[in-house]
């Protein structure tokens, strides 16, 4: 190598070995918070007024009943095979209501629903195909 | 565009360096999936496949990147280094399938053409915890691409090697989106200590030893000659270089070769026209001085690599005082013809 490109590569790497330790430190940072173990959701179970809806390996879902309307609580255990699953209500004739968000990385995710609504759909938004259904009933 | 090029030749190291890839890549792809398939069973063959060559592609890389500085610290690697192109190019494949399978899987099922899916299935471009990381991956794809593609001497020599020393550095902007790929994709889909701490200590590791070298390579630089006779430098006593090698020394901020050889010295640039490797660090071979590198040839007293070859570098002008040699720090221009030292 000549002189220039021996300078050349020694600021490179001082500039990547900075951006890439921030860039890193970030990302840490910002997965999904709170972070709930197995474990952890078997606690938010025994909570006063909270129903459990489904409990497996995949998920563990909630209705907490509120004055107004009712929290869905999703925790995801382990990555969904869709790249972007969307959660949408479902109509009593079993049609594509109200758009709830969407589900993608491991962890917690909550939305609040109307207390009429019985029934969700998770949908792959990509291959616009039904994953599958939800009842949301728990008596 | 010209067509007259060298490629290096296959020797029979190189073809065992090559039947090593192989199988390392391959015990690689075995061991992954065997562990994943009995740790997680219900692991599809899509995921398989996406993983197995996507975590083969960032070890080749890292092994990759982490010769060159190692050479620099341990001659004794070098002859790794002579074969960093062939294992570029399986790392390149491993890449293109983890890639391939990925588009496959995630964006070929639509009803939109899958790399416009890639772009815009995820629009949080502004977000960082959310930032759509195949993105990153695809533009690492297109360098390594880019790389292997233009690995053969042919291009080499049609780019010229300035040109494609820099094309070939963006291997380093490659590198970081690799890992911000892992870091904002992976990642954050499985949280797991494992990926923190084997990329966490790859990019620490490869850092280190870039940043290592070269702080020591600047140090070389920085070395002055210890004095100097009417513009003439001493650089060192005759009996100090071995016959038929070199020793390297620093004039006027670049390197330079003084040869001994056949009662002669010569000297020359230290930089091979081919892929920049340490002229000072190979030997004179039936009169040439041989890159130790891939073998391209010079002429000690011009500089010349010999007939039909035309690639020629700096020459410089030596004197013998009492068997002291001294330099005359002015490069002379590629292939001037001086005439050697004798003694």
């Amino acid at each position: 190598m000549t002189s220039g490109l021996r300078k050349a590569h020694k600021i490179i790497w001082i500039v990547l070995g900075l951006l890439g330790a921030v860039l890193i430190v970030l990302s840490i940072n910002s997965v999904k918070q709170p972070f709930l173990t197995d474990s952890d959701a078997s606690i938010a179970t025994i909570t006063e007024g909270v129903h459990t809806i489904e409990d497996n390996t995949q998920f563990y879902m909630s209705i907490e009943e509120q004055a107004n309307s009712n929290k869905l609580q999703i925790v995801l255990k382990t990555p969904l095979k869709s790249a972007s699953t969307v959660v949408y209500t479902l109509t009593p004739d079993h049609k594509k209501g109200a758009f709830l968000g969407t589900i993608d990385k491991k962890g917690l995710y909550a939305f609040d629903i109307d207390k009429s609504i019985k029934k969700i759909q998770l949908y792959d938004g990509i291959k616009n195909n039904e994953i599958r259904n939800i009842d949301l009933s728990w008596e | 565009m010209g067509v007259n090029y060298q490629p290096v030749l296959w020797s029979k190291h190189k073809k065992t360096y090559d039947k090593w890839i192989v199988i390392g890549m391959f015990l690689y792809l075995i061991s992954f999936i065997g562990i994943t398939l009995i740790t997680n069973s219900e692991t599809s063959a899509e995921t398989l496949i996406i993983r197995a060559f996507g975590t083969l592609a960032i070890v080749l890389l890292h092994i990759i990147l982490s010769i060159g500085p190692l050479a620099r610290l341990n001659p004794r690697l070098l002859p790794i280094l002579y074969n960093r192109r062939h294992l570029g190019v399986s790392m390149f494949i491993a890449a293109l399938i983890h890639g391939g399978f990925s588009l496959f899987q995630f964006h070929t099922l639509g009803n939109v053409n899958p790399i416009y899916a890639l772009f815009t299935s995820n629009m949080e471009y502004t977000s960082f915890t959310n930032f759509p990381f195949q993105v990153l991956g695809f533009f690492a794809l297109v360098i390594f691409f880019l790389m292997a593609a233009t690995s053969h001497d042919f291009w080499l020599k049609n780019l010229s090697p300035k040109t494609w020393k820099r094309l070939h550095m963006l291997v380093y902007i490659a590198y970081i989106l690799v890992v911000l790929h892992v870091f904002l994709g992976a990642f954050q889909q499985q949280p797991s200590i494992t990926v923190i701490a084997f990329l966490g200590l790859g990019f620490l590791t490869i850092t280190a030893l870039h940043i290592t070298t070269a702080f020591k390579e600047s140090k070389v630089d920085k070395t002055k000659a210890t004095h100097q006779e009417e513009g003439w430098e001493y650089v060192c006593d005759i009996d100090e270089i071995p016959e038929d090698r070199a020793k390297i020394f620093i004039v006027g901020n670049e390197r330079i070769a003084v040869f001994k050889y056949d009662n002669k010295l010569s000297a020359i640039a230290n930089v091979c026209k081919h892929q920049g490797g340490p002229l000072g660090e190979g030997k004179v071979v039936d009169g040439c001085i041989t890159c130790p590198w891939h073998g391209y040839q010079y002429l000690p007293h011009n500089g010349q690599s010999p007939p039909p070859f035309t690639e020629k570098v700096a020459t410089y002008r030596l004197k013998n005082s009492n068997n002291s040699i001294y330099v005359l720090p002015e490069a002379l221009a590629e292939g001037t013809e001086v005439e050697p030292v004798t003694f």
